[in-house]
């Protein structure tokens, strides 16, 4: 493996051959290295191309043999035809709205309590973290029927709120990313604070915030994806063809014995799905490094 | 630092001049209010939503009861003791523990591998590239990740079998064979977390100090050397977070994958606990005994976290 | 785990660092408003910007649901390939036609058998849904909802909408104060019974569901059916099970109570490739007679289809009660006890494994195999006469019917399946609405509306047939012996369980008797834990 230690090239007295032979192995060592690294790329991304490819031909084509990658008579009918088959602008739409008002409730909801947990010192302080460490550990299962029959006492199902509340309450991890985060904020700052006499509640937006921008902005961003890709709870809650979200509605879509033929519109739909996570993503993957990098990521 | 108007007791400052009442007592009073008000909307879900259900579920698999009659039927513990007879008890127990010896390796020791192998060329334009190509099956939600390996999967169009028949002519049902439909699931779920895992690695590479890797080398510490006493104690806590995670997340992931590609498998192959329970609570409405395997699964879980904090933990090093 | 593991967990390489630089403004600008221009753009296309109605109330739900597959062009009566007539958990016994508790009179001496009632005359007076009837709710119209599993297609025309959208259609066009909103939400029985169930639990129990004959003793066990006799005005409803084939009525009766009304009545069938069966050059009734002649002439058909060349069309044990009855065995004996362990239930089971083995039998699933057939690469396909509309408006080639092959010596005991209409509405309005599509529903013009499906007429009137249906007809002539109902609060695994151990003998997963031994003692433990 080589030494990310930039070695000076040795120069030798006895020949160019010895001074030469050094980099070469090198070179094919990386260019083996990139070749491999590319081969595997290709393998990852390559269904996610032949989704693609799949969404822009036209049935004919879908169903004849052989494999072209590239279709050859693109089409756009695929995508107005999952329209016409299931609600997609109706799944498009919850989705979009549980993950957003998925994210703001976490965000709501932690960013107080990791500040609280950091800075402001209260009886049961300590019990009140483990407990809120402790559900990190509770696995999901346990709580799905006990939830379920809440929600529906509630009257939620087949609702946004039935999906977003309790989604909001599996935010313990958002909680301890961002407590490590403040953690890392020099304590000079909250003193001259309090020195001019500020409240909790001011320290948290004008001291606390605007330092874990970076923190804020990945917590947004995994939250928003995670919400976006939720699977499980809202297959239970959302029995209504149009209250589904994406997700749930994919796979509806592929099991209905009706529509489970029709490969140009699912995957056009799986397209449509993907792009704001993937949108998301591109604009914000050095954000997600920066912030594990900073406060070494587990938390 | 103390001025003029500061009083200090035993070297912290604990109030300035200009308060009445000694600031100490009074700034905990507020922070305890605000520290309880900051908190409580966190505890109030957490309780409702996640322990709540525990100590209900944990009642639950003591009954029988089908979500919507009015009569329960208390049985005690016979949900739990009547659950190692179910056939298809045993078969999703089965493919539980194989997909956790499978997908654990896989997912926590890949992705490590790879790490060290996109090393040498970090922070070149190249491994960004990378980075981003290999990360976009994990942003992808699992449904859409299901339903492209369903079309992949496809025995008749997919391209699997295109690509078999084309070679030699055969077709394979992968999804409906039972010796493969569990490794297409298993396939897809690495596909999934791969990259993810990677990132994390890579961001604890990235993490190491370059001065110890440069103290060492100098002190002439080989390749080999430099990973087995450097960088590998200092990724060991990253190690550590993805090994836990990924045992607890493990069974839920599969679960879409499981749902969208086989629904519980040729003959409840491909089934594994998380997917029994949801069978038997929502398909044929025995709440008491789904219950009583999420109560044993989130038991098995818990328990094998707690080993790995008691007995993994302290090899991990904190820098 | 401690706060200070919990802590040290978390907090590892804690430091200052400084922010990521800020990208250019105008790269991220320029990839956003990227995305959101092709977004927007494939949105437009797509002809359907943001939707424009609020969140619908749980109760009404439009049937936007699947479209026929891209072969199959609209027309007819599209049903769904899964079988109808069968969840997919089917039980397959012919059961007595008395419920394990109480003793209902049987029909027939062994098992009820539902015959056709070509030679009987039809009622005189069918009561009329157009007549002078007091309103269920004065001044207001009571919507109530009816979940079924047969899909139109959204490109349809308003003819060419399934039967059963046809008939709430009518109803509702005879204003009498009441609205039927039907839904579909699922292809499966067994979703929209859960989809039910979730909304019971929800407080809110959907007022008219399709349930399968199967699941009678399972839904009524788990949900609770609301009796027909409890919501029908006095002398109403033996006017109307009047109508119907007596048969047919002694299915839905349990306990002495109508559970609800026999709508949908099927038999499996086999369906062939005309054009590759004159091409191999084998004449499909000589083929289909009996099993013995299927096997020899197999290999002849084979020889042009190159691969399997029949499989099923929906689950596994509903054509398997068939088979087996056919063969002389029973899959549930009259005392609801498994007895699907005979030999010659055994015969039967070992006919299609022998079958399979010889890659002579699809063990493809059922969406698959349709595809097969309908692109014509699967010559033979076992279904329900119900898909018989939507099969044979979506096949390029000539779609031929023929009867199950039978077994030397023994007679014809073919099951039915279907669904029944069964109302789980606790509110007194709901009810009497309910009450009222019911009637219009079993009515001579609901009727006729309906036999534009495949399904076989349970009631007496005399209605025309489907051209195709011979086949179905003659099976139902000479008596259709009731679908396996499952007992017991277990009943929905019940099945399951058997039609898992169907797909595993036909397989080669387990041998034929050990594979029969072993379904039969689980079969029996859950039966007895209901």
């Amino acid at each position: 493996m080589a030494s990310p230690v930039a070695r000076p090239t040795p120069v030798l007295a006895d020949g160019p051959s010895a001074a030469r032979s050094v980099p070469l192995a090198r070179l094919l060592g990386l260019a083996s290295l990139h070749l491999l690294v590319i081969a595997l790329c290709a393998l990852t991304i390559f269904p996610l191309l032949w989704m693609v490819s799949t969404a822009f031909k036209d049935a004919r084509e879908v169903f004849a043999p052989g494999l072209r990658l590239i279709p050859s008579a693109p089409t756009l009918a695929n995508f107005p035809d999952a329209f016409r088959v299931f609600p997609i602008g109706w799944w498009f739409f919850n989705s979009a709205t549980i993950a957003v008002a998925t994210t703001l409730g976490k965000l709501a909801i932690s960013l107080p309590a990791a500040y609280a947990f950091t800075r402001l010192d209260f009886p049961g302080r300590r019990l009140c973290f483990s407990l809120v460490v402790g559900t990190m550990i509770v696995p999901f299962v346990v709580t799905i029927i006990p939830s379920y029959i809440m929600v529906a006492k509630l009257d939620w199902l087949n609702t946004r709120q039935g999906v977003i509340v309790p989604s909001v309450a599996h935010t313990a991890f958002y909680v301890f990313l961002l407590r490590q985060y403040i953690l890392t904020l020099p304590p000079e700052i909250f003193d001259a604070a309090r020195i001019d006499g500020a409240g909790p509640w001011s320290i948290l937006w004008k001291i606390v915030v605007p330092n874990i921008r970076p923190a804020i902005a990945v917590v947004t961003i995994l939250a928003f994806l995670g919400a976006w890709n939720q699977y499980i709870w809202p297959l239970l809650v959302l029995n209504d063809l149009d209250a589904k979200t994406l997700a749930v509605g994919m796979q509806f879509f592929a099991r209905n014995s009706d529509s489970g033929q029709l490969w140009g519109p699912m995957m056009a739909t799986a397209t449509l799905a993907t792009i704001p996570p993937l949108a998301l993503y591109a604009l914000a993957q050095r954000q997600i490094i920066s912030t594990f990098v900073t406060s070494g990521v587990k938390g | 630092m103390a001025t003029a108007r500061e009083y200090h007791v035993g070297g912290r400052r604990v109030g300035w001049r200009g308060a009445g009442v000694p600031r100490r007592g009074r700034r905990l009073g507020a922070d305890a209010v605000a520290g309880y008000l900051f908190v409580a909307p966190l505890l109030l879900l957490i309780g409702l939503f996640i322990y709540w259900p525990l100590v209900y579920s944990a009642y639950l698999s003591l009954y029988d009861w089908n979500l919507v009659s009015p009569d329960w039927r208390f049985v005690g513990a016979s949900n739990y003791t009547r659950l190692p007879d179910d056939p298809r008890f045993r078969t999703a127990f089965g493919q539980t523990v194989l997909y956790v010896a499978a997908l654990v390796p896989i997912k926590v020791l890949l992705p490590l591998a790879l790490a060290h192998l996109l090393w040498p060329i970090r922070r070149s334009r190249a491994q960004d590239a990378y980075r981003v190509l290999l990360f976009t099956p994990s942003v992808v939600s699992f449904a859409v990740a299901a339903l492209v390996w369903l079309w992949i999967f496809n025995p008749i169009q997919g391209v699997l079998n295109q690509l078999l028949l084309a070679g030699d002519g055969s077709r394979v049902n992968w999804l409906s064979n039972p010796q493969t439909a569990i490794w297409c699931v298993i396939a897809v779920s690495t596909w999934k977390a791969l990259g993810f895992n990677l990132l994390l690695y890579l961001a604890a590479l990235e993490a190491v100090p370059e001065e110890y890797v440069e103290a060492a080398s100098i002190d002439g510490a080989g390749g080999w050397q430099l990973v087995r006493f450097i960088r590998w104690p200092l990724i060991t806590p990253t190690f550590f977070f993805v090994l836990v995670t990924t045992i607890i997340f493990v069974n839920d992931e599969v679960f879409s994958a499981i749902n969208v590609l086989t629904d519980g498998g040729p003959f409840d192959r491909t089934s594994n606990l998380i997917y029994y329970l949801y069978q038997q609570a929502f398909r044929y409405f025995q709440v008491g005994i789904a219950s009583a395997v999420a109560l044993l699964l989130s038991g098995a879980v818990i328990v094998l976290t707690w080993l790995q904090f008691r007995f993994v933990e302290r090899r991990v090093h904190y820098g | 785990m401690t706060l200070e593991q919990a802590g040290r967990f978390g907090a590892t390489n804690a430091r200052l660092v400084a922010p990521a630089p800020r990208r250019r403004v105008g790269r991220r600008a320029v990839i956003l408003g990227g995305l959101a221009a092709s977004c927007a753009g494939l949105l437009v296309a797509c002809g359907q910007a943001a939707p424009s109605t609020p969140t619908k109330p749980a109760g009404a739900a439009p049937a936007t649901s699947a479209v026929a597959p891209p072969a199959v062009a609209v027309g007819g009566s599209p049903s769904p390939v899964a079988s109808p007539a069968a969840s997919p958990v089917a039980a397959a016994s012919p059961a007595a036609a008395a419920s394990p508790a109480a003793g209902a009179s049987p029909i027939a001496a062994a098992s009820p058998a539902v015959a056709s009632p070509a030679a009987s005359p039809s009622p005189a007076a069918s009561p009329s849904p157009a007549a002078q009837r007091a309103p269920v709710a004065p001044g207001r119209t009571v919507e109530i909802a009816f979940s079924h599993i047969w899909a139109t297609p959204p490109n349809a025309t308003a003819e060419q909408r399934h039967p059963a959208e046809l008939v709430a259609d009518a109803f509702n066009a005879t204003n009498v104060g009441v609205k039927v909103q039907t839904r579909v939400d699922s292809t499966d029985y067994y979703e929209i019974f859960q989809k039910a169930q979730a909304d019971m639990a929800a407080g809110r129990p959907p007022a008219l569901v399709m349930i399968p004959w199967a699941s009678i003793l399972f839904a009524d066990a788990s949900l609770g059916i609301t009796n027909l006799d409890d919501i029908a005005p006095a002398g109403e409803l033996p006017q109307i099970l009047d109508t119907m084939n007596p048969a047919a009525v002694a299915l839905v009766r349990l306990d002495g109570k109508v559970k609800g009304m026999p709508y949908a009545l099927s038999c499996p069938v086999l369906y062939y490739n005309a054009g590759v069966m004159k091409q191999a050059g084998v004449e499909p009734a000589a083929m289909l007679k009996d099993w013995t002649t299927f096997a020899e002439l197999a290999p002849k058909v084979k020889a042009v289809s190159g691969g399997p060349i029949c499989g099923l069309g929906g689950n596994w044990d509903w054509p398997a009660q068939s088979l087996i009855q056919n063969a002389g065995g029973r899959v549930l004996a009259d005392d609801n006890t498994p007895a699907m362990d005979s030999p010659e239930a055994a015969n039967a089971m070992r006919t299609i494994a022998d079958l399979a083995k010889a890659d002579i039998w699809s063990m493809a699933s059922a969406r698959e195999n349709l595809a097969a057939f309908q692109g014509g690469t699967l010559p033979l396909f076992m279904n329900s006469i119900a898909s018989l509309g939507g099969l044979r408006a979506g096949v390029p080639f000539d779609l031929g019917t023929h009867p199950f092959p039978l077994y030397p010596g023994k007679p014809r005991r073919m099951s039915s399946g279907g669904s029944f209409i069964a109302c789980f509405a606790r509110d007194k309005e709901q009810q009497a609405a309910s009450w009222e599509f019911i009637r219009y529903a079993a009515s001579q013009p609901g009727t006729a509306l309906w036999m534009r499906t495949g399904y076989l007429n349970a009631t007496k009137y005399d209605l025309p047939r489907v051209p195709g249906q011979e086949a179905a007809y003659v099976q139902y002539d000479e008596g259709l012996t009731r679908e396996t109902a499952w007992p017991g609060r277990r009943g929905g695994e019940v099945q399951r369980v058997w039609a898992t151990y169907v797909q595993r003998i036909w397989g080669g997963d387990l041998p034929v008797e050990d594979g029969l031994k072993q379904a039969k003692a689980e079969v029996q433990t859950l039966i007895a834990q209901g």
